[in-house]
């Protein structure tokens, strides 16, 4: 009897080979391999163009065997704007920028894109902290969260209380797809990628503004090591940063 | 045969950018430049394959730009003297990713919101600050509408041989000033472009466009290259205009300063006073050889300003100290008047 075989798991296409700059048991790694696999999944790699933030996800075309643009910080979806604009039908844009660029100095670009409904699939690696700067605090860090500008912890008086951006961006009218999953645990990150195709597919079919947040974990500066951190965040986040799909196209606002 | 247009600054700007091949502009309502907006709002729709953006910001402007440039695309935008920083730091961005861009620059009144009336006092921080991070941009600064679609032609043109961010420099009377343009006098060759589009891959290697080099290294051979581009940029001559006879009594101005000296030296001419005009129809490069030559001949020297002095620390270094040099500013918005300029001449000429 001939015997047949198929690979069904194997190292990523659109992933290059150059060694990752990420700390031991830091998200991003996940969420660089999602995105490759996602894009192979989708047989687009020939015609998608990535965009980055700055900050740890700055590295990212060094890492994605993909066209890719690094944005100025605070401007990555302006950059990414510009490159559906001009590109049109003809191609995919994403964007993968982390949560202290989107929603800090980048809130303001990212709303317009979306109000606007720019067809472009946006990916916000949140991992409550401003990363590459030292673990300074985010707008997503939580009440009582150590960082370097917050040693004595986040105070709810002086900063407030942080928000779940990916419910305020499904409010948009013309955002078609919102959804957060946590990239550091296996059912969730097994459903993250179904988000991040999902989102791709919206975009290449309906032309719409797409939204997926990845909650992650920092060990590093989080003083942590990565199980803790993992046990941590899951604890701390689960009211605040719940995962799963808040809304999509066919049905609209669900959580 | 092509009828002649009446336009007003801008407007020629915007015509000229058309005609160019520009394929986007990028844009921001802030008064004394929002006329180009709205003059290329209304040429969009018999313009195929050109597109008006309105962003939510002029720093948004400058990156959708960048987006689209990077695409391929050749992008224009239009900032006025509040958003010179905006623009400072898209160029930087532009200059380090190699990367066209040709921005308007409006100079109203300042500092801070100061008012909407003309002012050249964006000079110095234009010079400097578009050499941030060791960056560059060429300054054109045309003074009539006529000369605003020649320098459009030629910012596109420097835009995309040196794949470089280019400003044009006009202030808030320059952009109101209309006159006839005669396009049929100004050649517009398709201009080519041999830049890598990302798109894509689309069958060739991946493509990076990142301005982040952590190598010391590399980060030094690529400032390298920028600066030769720049020495390359500095060897083609810039351009520069000179009218008027009297070699002896030299005026120099740009922008409105030099469309008012130019009625004040055909109005001194009836009375039997020769004087020359120097315009620089480019600040950076600055056309030194021709000034320095033109200094050279002259016996007195005449710079007419909208600022406090910022034209005159640029052409500083060509002026010999021996040379009895005049300084004559207007701020707070006004224009000088051509009488103004004539007794202010006057006195020159019966002091020296």
């Amino acid at each position: 009897m001939d015997l047949k075989f198929e690979q069904i798991a194997g190292f990523p296409k659109s992933l290059s080979e150059t060694p990752q700059h990420f700390c031991p048991g830091c998200t991003h790694g996940v969420n660089t391999r999602l995105l490759a696999e996602a894009i192979d999944a989708m047989q687009v790699s020939e015609t998608i163009v990535g965009v980055c933030g700055m900050g740890c996800s700055a590295l990212l075309p060094e890492y994605l065997d993909i066209d890719m643009v690094a944005a100025p910080p605070g401007q990555a979806l302006s950059v990414a704007a510009g490159l559906v604009h001009e590109i049109g039908e003809s191609g995919l844009v994403f964007a993968y920028v982390g949560e202290g660029d989107l929603y800090g100095r980048g809130l303001s670009t990212l709303i317009h894109a979306a109000i606007r409904g720019e067809a472009l699939s946006v990916f916000c690696a949140n991992n409550l902290n401003t990363g590459m700067s030292g673990g300074h605090m985010s707008p997503t860090s939580l009440i009582g969260q150590k960082t370097a500008s917050t040693p004595e912890g986040k105070s709810a008086v002086k900063y407030g209380v942080p928000i779940d951006f990916t419910r305020l961006l499904a409010d948009i009218p013309k955002v078609s797809f919102a959804a957060r999953f946590k990239g550091f645990t296996a059912g969730d990150i097994k459903k993250g990628k179904e988000y991040i195709k999902r989102s791709l597919l919206v975009q290449k079919y309906q032309r719409g503004f797409t939204f997926v947040e990845i909650l992650g974990i920092c060990p590093t500066n989080l003083e942590m090591p990565p199980t803790k951190a993992v046990q941590w965040v899951k604890a701390s986040t689960s009211g605040i940063y719940p995962s799963g799909i808040v809304k999509t196209p066919e049905m609209g606002r669900i959580l | 045969m092509e009828k002649k247009r009446l336009l007003k600054g801008t407007e020629s700007i915007g015509e000229s950018a058309i005609r160019s091949g520009c394929t986007a502009f990028y844009g921001y309502p802030v008064p004394t430049q929002s006329d180009l907006l709205e003059f290329l709002v209304g040429r969009q729709a018999e313009t195929p394959g050109f597109s008006v953006y309105q962003s939510e910001d002029p720093l948004s402007s400058f990156f959708m730009a960048f987006g689209a440039a990077a695409a391929g695309g050749r992008v224009l935008t239009a900032v006025n003297s509040i958003d010179v920083p905006d623009c400072i730091r898209a160029i930087s961005y532009f200059s380090a990713a190699n990367l066209p861009l040709v921005c308007v620059v409006v100079s109203q009144n300042g500092p801070g919101s100061g008012n909407v009336y003309p002012a050249q006092s964006d000079t110095l921080s234009l010079l400097g600050g578009t050499r941030l991070g060791d960056g560059f941009a060429p300054v054109l600064t045309p003074a009539t509408p006529s000369d605003m679609a020649a320098a459009t032609y030629r910012a596109f043109q420097l835009a995309e041989s040196y794949q470089t961010p280019v400003i044009i420099l006009i202030d808030a009377a320059c952009a109101q000033l209309v006159e006839t343009v005669d396009f049929s006098k100004l050649t517009y060759r398709e201009i080519p472009s041999e830049r890598v589009p990302v798109r894509g891959r689309r069958g060739r290697a991946k493509i990076s466009l990142t301005t982040l080099e952590l190598d010391i290294e590399k980060m030094a051979e690529g400032k390298a290259n920028l600066e030769n581009k720049k020495t390359a940029l500095f060897e083609e001559a810039p351009l520069f205009k000179e009218e008027g006879e009297g070699d002896e009594t030299l005026l120099v101005a740009f922008g409105i300063a030099a469309v008012q000296a130019k009625r004040a030296m055909d109005a001194l001419k009836g009375e039997g006073i020769d004087c020359r005009l120097f315009e620089p129809l480019s600040l950076f490069p600055f056309p030194e050889e021709a000034f320095s030559a033109a200094v050279k001949k002259a016996g007195r020297l005449f710079i007419l300003d909208l600022s406090y002095g910022q034209f005159a620390t640029v052409l500083e270094k060509f002026i010999p100290v021996s040379l009895p040099t005049f300084n004559f500013y207007t701020t707070g918005g006004a224009v000088p008047r051509v009488e103004q300029i004539q007794d202010w001449i006057q006195q020159g000429i019966d002091s020296h």
